[in-house]
């Protein structure tokens, strides 16, 4: 891989910034920017990149939900309503958790009563 | 049974209390060639230990090497199975460091302190230990005080003509198969309390080597009885590039610990050329700028942290020393060449060992003339002062006139005579493998040497006259000029006198 995702995100949003008038271009060249660089199986990571991006950009903070099953409506309703208008919320099913829910903060901090920590920090 | 057992966990797991805090985290962007990127842990610090899930959920640890703006760059010191893009990363806050102790001593470990032997564990899981961290300040120059102790190697050669101290860095440098890990193995070996010479621990550096020379090594030193008072810290060729690096700041480590306790120390780095390479390694795969011959610009630092560890501490700090023979692999004898060139200007001196003599039957093939020890005769003990003093002068003068004798037909008679001196004193130097010389059979076998009790004696006989002479002063004399010797470590006139009746005496009743 060339350059990290970020960048690839980075360097697209820098380029809608100063070309506000031309996304439409500036998407079919970025994508073709993509192939070239042979990123084609990784375009959602990219895309994740780039929502990242944006969510910082506007002084938000990507929150990642990961439970080990998919929760009931009533639930994720609660979870998502602690989520502020500016955050984005990536929900993921994980059944390596077993139970309980781990959030994560912009890839960089985490809240984690999953069952799987507590098995793991269990000691004889 | 089975249901009991079943209970027991539920209500043991119901009953841990969660730690719901938060903690910092990071995800796994890449991994390959024991490298991994990480994004997230904004908080890590350089050199932190990391602690990486993989996918079995077994911890891998990692060290943090490169804080990049958007990522980590953190090297993996265990097997990378498992790890990959997406586990996640935690920091332990902690800094890499492993156990020390007595418990070491005897036992072969892995620079992150676990048994490779097969001996058992290496201590009581709540065993009180000290943790030393790999990599520490060295001490300043208020905590030393100058190298005077003499660290003997048992080779006749070394100790006469590049004399180290307790404290001192002295680098053995020649190219492969020239004999440079067989002295420091005798060295090690010369270090048996049997000496009766202050007890020196013994760390051996293996990096990069074959499995089966360090086996070997182990046996060897086990065999001698020097595995009672040796440490052997192993990362093979197998061992990652990461453990590579790190087996010599861990033997520093652990030499350290001794010295603070107030003992003397030794350890020996084999070799730091591939030590270079290891690093060489791990600073391209994390895209470090590389420099001259590749290495990162920092290669110097590299090797100069670790060497200035090594020290003689003022009676304040204990007094102890470490002394440190960092080992550097030539190629085609070509001591100009980047990191021998760095390593040298770091030393206290060289033993630069040729290939050329070698191959000529001169074993060890210390070239006298290229080898040096900056702390010279402070290092010496007074007798030995006294019988070397002459050496190398004789040396030099034979070596100029070897070179001249070439090309001319007749010569002199004081021409011959100082040829035949020197082919003396260079057969005299000669040492077998795993053979180290107590110091008063050094001293006794310059002594004569010098005096010229082995003159008119053939090359080839020397030997064999030397083993006779030992074995006479051993038989006849152990209670007087040995043992007078060795209490004294001087000659006096009167020893000097006594010795040179003693030596009269066996050449009347040598014939060859």
């Amino acid at each position: 891989m060339k350059f990290a995702f970020r960048t690839y995100a980075k360097a697209f949003l820098e380029a809608v910034k100063e070309n506000s008038g031309n996304e439409d271009i500036l998407v079919k060249r970025f994508v073709s920017l993509v192939e070239r660089h042979g990123l084609g199986k990784h375009t959602l990571s990219i895309i994740e990149a780039v929502e990242e991006e944006v969510t910082k950009a506007r002084g938000g903070k990507l929150i990642t939900i990961e439970t080990a099953r998919m929760l009931s409506a009533s639930l994720r309703n609660e979870l998502l309503a602690l989520v502020r208008p500016e955050d984005r919320a990536i929900e993921k099913i994980n059944p390596e958790l077993i139970s309980g829910v781990r959030i994560t903060v912009n890839g960089s901090q985490e809240i984690d009563t999953s069952l799987q920590k507590r098995i793991r920090e269990f000691r004889i | 049974m089975n249901q009991r057992i079943i209970e027991k966990l539920k209500k043991e797991i119901a009953g841990i209390a969660p730690s719901n805090a938060v903690r910092d985290v990071g995800i796994v962007a890449e991994a390959s060639d024991g490298i991994v990127r990480i994004t997230g842990l904004e908080h890590a610090m350089s050199q932190e230990l990391l602690s990486i899930e993989n996918t079995s959920g077994e911890n891998i640890s990692a060290l943090v090497f490169n804080l990049e703006e958007d990522s980590i760059g953190a090297v993996l010191l265990d097997s990378e199975t498992g790890v990959a893009a997406g586990s996640r990363a935690r920091s332990t806050g902690r800094v890499l460091s492993l156990p020390v102790g007595k418990f070491l001593i005897g036992r072969v470990i892995d620079p992150l302190g676990r048994p490779l032997d097969g001996k058992g564990i290496l201590f009581l899981p709540n065993e009180e230990r000290e943790e030393y961290p790999l990599e520490r300040t060295a001490p300043s120059v208020v905590e030393r005080e100058s190298v005077k102790a003499p660290l003997h190697t048992g080779i006749t050669a070394i100790d006469a003509m590049i004399p180290i101290g307790r404290g001192q860095r002295e680098l053995i440098i020649g190219d492969r198969q020239t004999g440079k890990t067989s002295i420091v193995l005798d060295t090690i070996l010369n270090q048996h309390p049997s000496r009766g010479e202050k007890p020196v621990t013994c760390i051996y550096v293996a990096v990069g080597q074959k499995q089966s020379k360090i086996a070997a090594t182990q046996r060897m030193l086990e065999a001698a009885g020097a595995l009672e008072y040796t440490v052997i810290v192993a990362a093979p060729a197998s061992a990652p590039a990461s453990l590579q690096y790190l087996a010599p700041y861990a033997g520093a480590a652990i030499g350290e610990f001794f010295m603070e306790q107030g003992g003397d120390a030794l350890v020996i780095f084999d070799d730091l050329s591939k030590h270079a390479v290891a690093y060489r390694q791990l600073s391209l795969l994390l895209k470090r700028p590389p420099g001259r011959e590749a290495y990162p610009g920092d290669i110097f630092y590299v090797h100069s942290r670790l060497l200035e560890r090594a020290a003689k501490l003022n009676k304040e700090r204990g007094g102890g020393s470490l002394t440190a023979l960092p080992i550097i692999e030539t190629q085609l004898g070509d001591v100009s060449a980047y990191i021998p060139t760095n390593v040298i200007s770091i030393t206290d001196g060289q033993i630069y060992l040729e290939s050329a003599l070698f191959y000529q039957g001169i074993r060890p093939a210390v070239n006298v003339g290229l080898s040096v020890s900056r702390v010279g005769s402070s290092a010496q003990t007074k007798a030995m002062k006294r019988v070397a003093g002459k050496l190398r002068l004789e040396l030099a003068q034979f070596r100029e006139l070897a070179a001249f004798a070439q090309f001319a037909s007749d010569l002199d008679e004081r021409t011959r005579e100082r040829l035949e001196r020197g082919k003396l004193l260079t057969e005299i130097l000669k040492q077998p493998d795993r053979s180290p010389r107590p110091l008063t059979e050094e001293v006794l076998t310059l002594h004569a040497a010098l005096g010229g009790i082995f003159d008119g004696i053939s090359p080839n006989a020397i030997s064999p006259a030397l083993a006779s002479y030992l074995a006479y002063v051993e038989r006849l004399h152990a209670d007087d000029v040995v043992k007078s010797l060795s209490q004294s470590l001087q000659i006096s006139d009167e020893l000097d006198k006594q010795i040179t009746e003693v030596e009269r005496s066996w050449r009347k009743t040598f014939s060859h």
